[in-house]
């Protein structure tokens, strides 16, 4: 390493060493003080009901933690956070909260689909259905579409949590009624509308359908997929294809369908 | 608006530069700024604030541009950093820079990654910050690399601004303004004063008399070099006795004598208030814009009340 190098170096692991502040010099506190109050602020941006449900404080010890185990990978701030959820779980502090880490996992969701480029469906895709067999068929979906599987009713938690939320209650009480389901399955696609977010329960098979063409199935591959699986577990519940590209139309998931 | 030849110093400047007086656009300003368009230049931004490449945030610079004329002000090129700042980091600026064409683009003689030797691989790590420089030779060669290599990609001149800085290096060997001017030759970048961080630095070193200090140090540095003016004010931390550049309070009473200061020595020069933190009204910040304007205008009537009157 050069001189230049192992001095830039040596200053950034200074101020990095956050948690020893009593070695730190007055100067390299400012920065570390900087480092932890950015860092909460992006958390703040991208999880506020996270921030909701613990409060300030915790959510700066967190993001000191996602510090520590990963230290700042880019120069943009929205960047960073990934981790979060994964060290919710891990950490014995939040066990009264089982539901948080999926919290998390559905705010960064909703966080990287608002941010994501605006793109428009290109609806003279739909007949590539009638120009091959649909096991050549495939989708394209949008960046900003995302999925998320989780056994607590992440959505009515995280609406009944946002500053906005007009009726709590209402968003509690069907949490809880939710969770009074023998083995509940919450089952998520997350889509933009304008320049919003927005969530949606969908069905079992039709969330295995989105997972498997997520995942690089064709459209036939997908189908069949559902349909094994349907059969193994005794479940003959088919499903119906135009109604869930329809749906998926609808909630701009998909940017096209194409031919490979 | 075309101004005067304020001082003889600096003529062919002050006669050719337009001088634009703006704010720094904050996000609990946006809707204010959009519903009621202030008698502003333009307005600045920070960059970061506006990569994502859809959603609300870029269809709210695509609004902003087209009440404002607009300076993009970047926090993370870390152009002092050993590294070039990344692909996709320059790809979006390259974007932003294309789509709204600013008036200036602008960024920090700082730095703001490194490899470090606990690291699991060679890939940097990154603080968020702006992170002081060494006045050697090697950092201004890793400056001027960075600050050419950017210009480059962005087709255009960036302005380059000073920084404030919480502590020193062993390592330095020349003055931050021998340093900067010495950029700007290797480079042909602009500069961005930031008149509070030269107060900052003055304080942070237990300085006598940091006004004096100050305006030493602007007439130290290459004046023709100089595109843009910052005006922030400036708050103590008092566990540490450090002047932190905060921009939490108007802009005081020592920065505005020195942008008088400076204003008589450099002519027309766009200006820009910086209030970040502990944010005023919409109107009080447009306000804090009209002192500026006042000592400018006051500076002009000296100016032509001089050049009237018989010698």
């Amino acid at each position: 390493m050069s001189d230049i190098q192992t001095l830039q170096g040596s200053v950034l692991e200074d101020i990095y060493r956050f948690g020893e502040q009593d070695t730190s010099a007055a100067h390299t506190q400012v920065y570390q003080n900087n480092l932890l109050a950015s860092a909460f602020r992006s958390l703040s941006i991208a999880y506020p009901c996270t921030q909701q449900l613990i409060g300030d404080e915790a959510l700066k010890a967190l993001a000191a933690m996602h510090l520590q185990q990963q230290p700042l990978q880019a120069a943009d701030w929205s960047e960073f956070g990934h981790l979060l959820a994964k060290i919710i779980a891990s950490n014995e502090a939040f066990e009264s909260y089982p539901y948080l880490s999926d919290v998390a996992r559905y705010e960064a969701l909703i966080f990287e689909s608002e941010r994501s480029k605006d793109e428009l469906f290109n609806q003279s895709s739909v007949f590539k259905l009638q120009e091959s067999e649909i096991d050549n068929v495939y989708i394209r979906f949008q960046e900003s579409f995302r999925i998320l599987e989780s056994p607590y009713p992440i959505e009515d938690i995280y609406r009944a949590n946002l500053s906005e939320a007009a009726e709590p209650d209402q968003y509690l009480q069907s949490a809880k009624k939710k969770l009074e389901q023998d083995e509940y399955q919450e089952r998520l696609m997350i889509y933009r509308c304008r320049y919003k977010a927005h969530s949606i329960a969908v069905a079992k098979n039709e969330f295995a359908f989105i997972s498997a063409c997520i995942n690089g199935l064709s459209i036939g591959a997908a189908l069949d997929t559902i349909e094994i699986k349907a059969h193994r577990s005794g479940e003959n519940k088919g499903l119906d294809l135009g109604s869930v590209l329809s749906l998926l139309i609808q909630h701009q998931a998909i940017s096209e369908l194409y031919i490979q | 608006m075309l101004g005067p030849a304020i001082s003889s110093s600096n003529p062919t400047k002050a006669l050719n530069d337009a001088q634009l007086f703006g704010i720094g656009l904050r996000h609990e300003h946006y809707q204010q700024a959009l519903t009621c368009p202030a008698d502003i230049d333009f307005v600045e931004v920070h960059t970061e604030n506006f990569f994502a490449p859809g959603g609300a945030s870029a269809e709210l610079i695509r609004e902003i541009s087209k009440h404002y004329e607009l300076s993009l002000h970047c926090t993370a090129m870390g152009l002092g950093s050993i590294d070039r700042p990344s692909d996709s980091y320059m790809e979006t600026i390259a974007r932003l820079n294309q789509e709204h064409k600013p008036l200036f683009l602008s960024d920090h003689a700082s730095f703001n990654r490194a490899a470090t030797k606990s690291g699991t691989n060679a890939k940097p790590i990154f603080t968020g910050d702006l992170l002081p420089l060494a006045f050697n030779r090697e950092w201004l060669s890793a400056l001027s690399d960075n600050v050419n290599y950017v210009q480059d990609k962005l087709g255009r001149q960036i302005l380059v601004e000073n920084l404030s800085s919480y502590f020193q290096y062993d390592e330095d060997e020349m003055m931050e303004t021998d340093f900067l001017n010495q950029l700007v030759e290797k480079t042909n970048c602009g500069l961005l004063l930031d008149l509070n961080n030269i107060l900052i630095n003055a304080h942070n070193k237990q300085s006598s008399n940091p006004l004096h200090d100050a305006i030493s140090w602007t007439e130290s540095i290459n004046l023709n070099a100089v595109q843009e003016i910052h005006l922030a004010g400036f708050s103590q931390d008092k566990v540490a006795s450090f002047y932190i550049d905060d921009h939490s309070q108007a802009v005081s009473d020592e920065c505005w004598a020195l942008y008088r200061n400076t204003i008589q020595r450099l002519g027309n020069v766009s200006t820009l208030i910086e209030w970040d933190n502990s944010l005023p009204s919409w109107e009080t910040l447009v306000a804090e814009l009209d002192k500026a304007r006042a000592i400018v205008s006051e500076l002009e009537s000296e100016y032509y009340l001089k050049q009237a009157l018989p010698s």
